[in-house]
């Protein structure tokens, strides 16, 4: 089976199976604009990627090497996530600093898959999170003075559940003749 | 760990941010908008993918066959507008809304005084309307503001404003 050697960021080499490694398109494209040949002893470096990421990275391709090319996405229905594989959930029980790791290689060496399985778990952690929450889930540091909190609220009122959904399409008591 | 955080997820590329929020419902993405200024400014985009798409899926597809919503701006505006538009189900039952979500039609019926509210109201703030007529306006139409408790249909010919 032709192999290619990938370099992480700290040096590591890894001795890979050029199917597998093409699923990322940074490296497809980097072998071919090359014209690298299947067989050359030459080192692809990832300078963006450490040997502990990358370990992964490719742990997650080699799992899903047979995956069917995935499907567009559908613009007009709200996509799920809930549909993340028990596997893919076993794989993705890391601390967060490795998620956003995997988010970053994934982004970098343009993986669609990983990509989004990473972005769903992501999203799944926001979902139903107040903004203090959400921060703090992602010790994230609250930029707002007050009163631009307030004006952001304001602008975006009209999103607000009780406003755009609980009302939404839903019978309200008409108002029988009043006289 | 907890340093790498800081790090991490307030600085996360633009279209990495555009694919986690377009797994996000409506309300996630207020909430999203509040967090932090880089979230923030990124939702600021009226027109990015994220706000398309909520656009999309809400929107009826029949809005965007005419010039109805040419006008507003951005598709977050447009979904904006549509929920402030009619509620099929909040209005006269002698009022239909049309599939685009935009237009509403009254039958003719004697002695009626007929009206619609919108999907949501508002709290404060000016805002404008643009209102167009399309046919035969029967005896007399009338915009106006009323509150979620006015009666939406009477017998008669009164003002339910």
């Amino acid at each position: 089976m032709p192999t290619i050697r990938l370099q992480s960021s700290d040096g590591e080499i890894f001795d890979t199976d050029v199917q597998i490694a093409k699923c990322s398109g940074t490296i497809k494209t980097m072998l071919e604009d090359l014209g690298m040949d299947e067989g050359d002893d030459e080192v692809v470096p990832l300078p963006n990627v450490n040997s502990a990421i990358l370990r992964k990275v490719l742990q997650w391709a080699t799992f899903h090497k047979d995956d069917p090319i995935p499907v567009e996405d559908d613009d007009s229905k709200e996509k799920r996530t809930d549909d993340i594989s028990s596997w893919d959930a076993d794989f993705l029980k890391v601390d967060q600093g490795t998620l956003f790791e995997l988010i970053l290689a994934a982004n970098y060496l343009d993986i669609k898959g990983l990509l989004d399985v990473t972005c769903k778990t992501v999203a799944n952690m926001i979902k139903g999170k107040t903004p203090e929450e959400i921060r703090k889930t992602f010790n994230i540091k609250n930029d707002f003075t007050p009163a631009e909190e307030e004006q952001v609220r304001k602008e975006n009122e009209w999103c607000e559940e009780n406003q755009a959904h609980a009302r939404f399409y839903r019978p309200s008591t008409r108002n029988a003749f009043r006289g | 760990m907890d340093e790498d955080l800081i790090e991490y997820a307030p600085n996360i590329p633009d279209n990495v941010l555009e694919l986690i929020f377009s797994y996000l419902k409506l309300q996630d993405l207020r909430n999203c908008a509040l967090v932090c200024k880089n979230w923030y400014r990124f939702l600021c985009d009226e027109n990015n993918e994220v706000w398309r798409a909520q656009c999309l899926q809400k929107v009826p597809t029949e809005a965007f066959k005419n010039d109805l919503l040419s006008v507003v701006p951005s598709y977050k505006a447009k979904l904006r507008a549509f929920f402030h538009a009619w509620n099929p189900f909040d209005c006269s039952r002698h009022v239909y809304i049309k599939p685009n979500g935009f237009t509403l039609h009254r039958n003719p019926v004697a002695q009626s005084t007929d009206g619609s509210r919108g999907k949501i109201g508002f709290k404060h703030g000016r805002h404008a309307w643009e209102v167009r007529w399309e046919g035969p306006l029967g005896t007399v139409a009338v915009v106006g503001i009323a509150t979620k408790d006015a009666a939406i249909q009477c017998h008669g010919y009164y003002a339910l404003l």
